[in-house]
């Protein structure tokens, strides 16, 4: 390649450009290795090309802010300070109570309510006589007395024919609080009803047991109990 | 830089280690090597490596052989080892050796304020030329040059063909040149 071809291909701009092919490149490269002219114009050319992405890095720039947002900066007040200096504190006190109260879950949990789970599961798996009270729509003035230390106790009732199946025994207080909710299956023919209850939940009082239809909130059958608890 | 001839006086001037010489040799030389490397190579390490070492080859051979053959081919010879270094470069992908303590070293052409004071404004210029562009034509050159885009997925985009890029460089060039020796009429 000589100067007159690499002026009339124009050589400079091609081969910054990545224009020529692997030939014409390694010919200009030849040539403009020993031609002072278009090593003059290659480098005029290159230093062209570094300006024009100096100048559109330069726009990009001005585009951009000028810095990462800053918020405006005030001294903190006294009570800022002051949540500052007991932040840590009473972060650090709240997760101390909260772990405290955790492990007071677990203790209590361990050492008293799974144990008494597990109490009154034997109770109820094991062999036992169960105090049976019959509730009576029409109750005498005598108290119906269990002993304390039985941990269930069964009351049992016939219920008014007109009761129909299943349905629904609320108990109450005799300040009207309802206590439970037991649903009533039908009891074999010619058996009683009967619920079973925890001793614990029925202090010494009277109690109310208001049966429900299962479609209906009249109630269809009441019964009072006089319960009395004895510490033998 | 004013052009030294390379002949039989250039190349034992070199060759006995003349530091004017010496200075123009690698201040000639230096910006074609590198847009010679660059249009094969990234690593601007590896390019300089490359131009050192093909500095230091050519230093070397000059004072063994007491001068090249044919001197005015000094271009062509530096070419060639360039080449070579370059392929083993490659190949190795190595360091390579330090200059020699003699060396005339790099020149460190950014400590020069004079030299950034010429920069800052030649690119005023180019500012100004590449004001004067269509938004299209700006956006090519913005695309080639700024975001380094393969020139053939630029006209591709922009629907142009590769010979339009080139005349639109060498558009914005001439408006350059044009203002460039307008300022230079007027400073004189």
């Amino acid at each position: 390649m000589d100067h007159e071809d690499a002026t009339r291909m124009q050589a400079c701009t091609r081969y910054l450009m990545g224009s020529l092919s692997g030939a014409e490149a390694a010919a200009f490269e030849e040539h403009f290795f020993t031609c002072p002219d278009c090593a003059e114009e290659l480098k005029a050319e290159s230093i062209f090309g570094e300006d024009v992405r100096a100048v559109f890095h330069e726009q990009a720039q001005r585009l951009l802010p000028a810095g990462p947002a800053v918020l405006p900066q005030t001294a903190p007040g006294w009570l800022e300070r002051m949540r500052m200096a007991f932040a840590l504190p009473i972060a650090s006190a709240f997760a101390m109570a909260l772990a405290l109260v955790s492990l007071g879950i677990v203790i209590y949990q361990n050492a008293i309510f799974i144990p008494g789970l597990r109490s009154e599961g034997a109770e109820l798996s094991a062999p036992q006589s169960l105090p049976w009270v019959p509730l009576k729509i029409a109750r005498g003035d005598r108290p119906v007395t269990i002993l304390k230390a039985r941990p269930f106790w069964m009351a049992y009732f016939y219920l008014p024919d007109k009761v129909k199946f299943p349905a629904s025994c609320n108990i109450e207080s005799s300040r009207g609080t309802k206590l439970k909710t037991v649903a009533l299956g039908a009891p074999a023919l010619g058996q009683p009803s009967s619920i079973l209850l925890r001793s614990s939940d029925f202090p010494a009082g009277t109690y109310k047991f208001n049966i429900r239809g299962s479609n209906s909130d009249e109630i269809l059958a009441t019964y009072v109990l006089d319960l009395n608890q004895e510490v033998k | 830089m004013s052009h030294l001839d390379f002949n039989e006086e250039y190349v034992r001037k070199l060759a006995e280690g003349d530091r004017e010489v010496q200075h123009h040799f690698t201040t000639y030389f230096t910006p074609i090597l590198r847009i010679k490397l660059r249009s094969k190579l990234r690593s601007p390490q590896l390019i300089e490596d490359i131009r050192q070492e093909t500095f230091m080859r050519v230093l070397q051979a000059i004072r063994k052989h007491n001068g090249v053959q044919s001197p005015e081919r000094l271009g062509a010879y530096v070419n060639s080892v360039c080449h070579n270094v370059m392929m083993e470069g490659i190949r190795s992908n190595q360091r390579h050796r330090q200059m020699p303590e003699d060396d005339p070293g790099i020149v460190d052409e950014a400590a020069d304020p004079t030299k950034t004071i010429i920069d800052q404004e030649r690119r005023k210029m180019v500012a100004s030329a590449l004001a004067e562009l269509t938004p299209k034509d700006r956006t090519l050159l913005m695309q080639l040059y700024f975001e380094d885009r393969d020139k053939d997925e630029i006209c591709r985009d922009m629907d142009v063909n590769t010979d339009y890029l080139r005349v639109l460089i060498h558009r914005a060039k001439g408006r350059f040149k044009s203002k460039l020796n307008r300022s230079s009429e007027e400073k004189h």
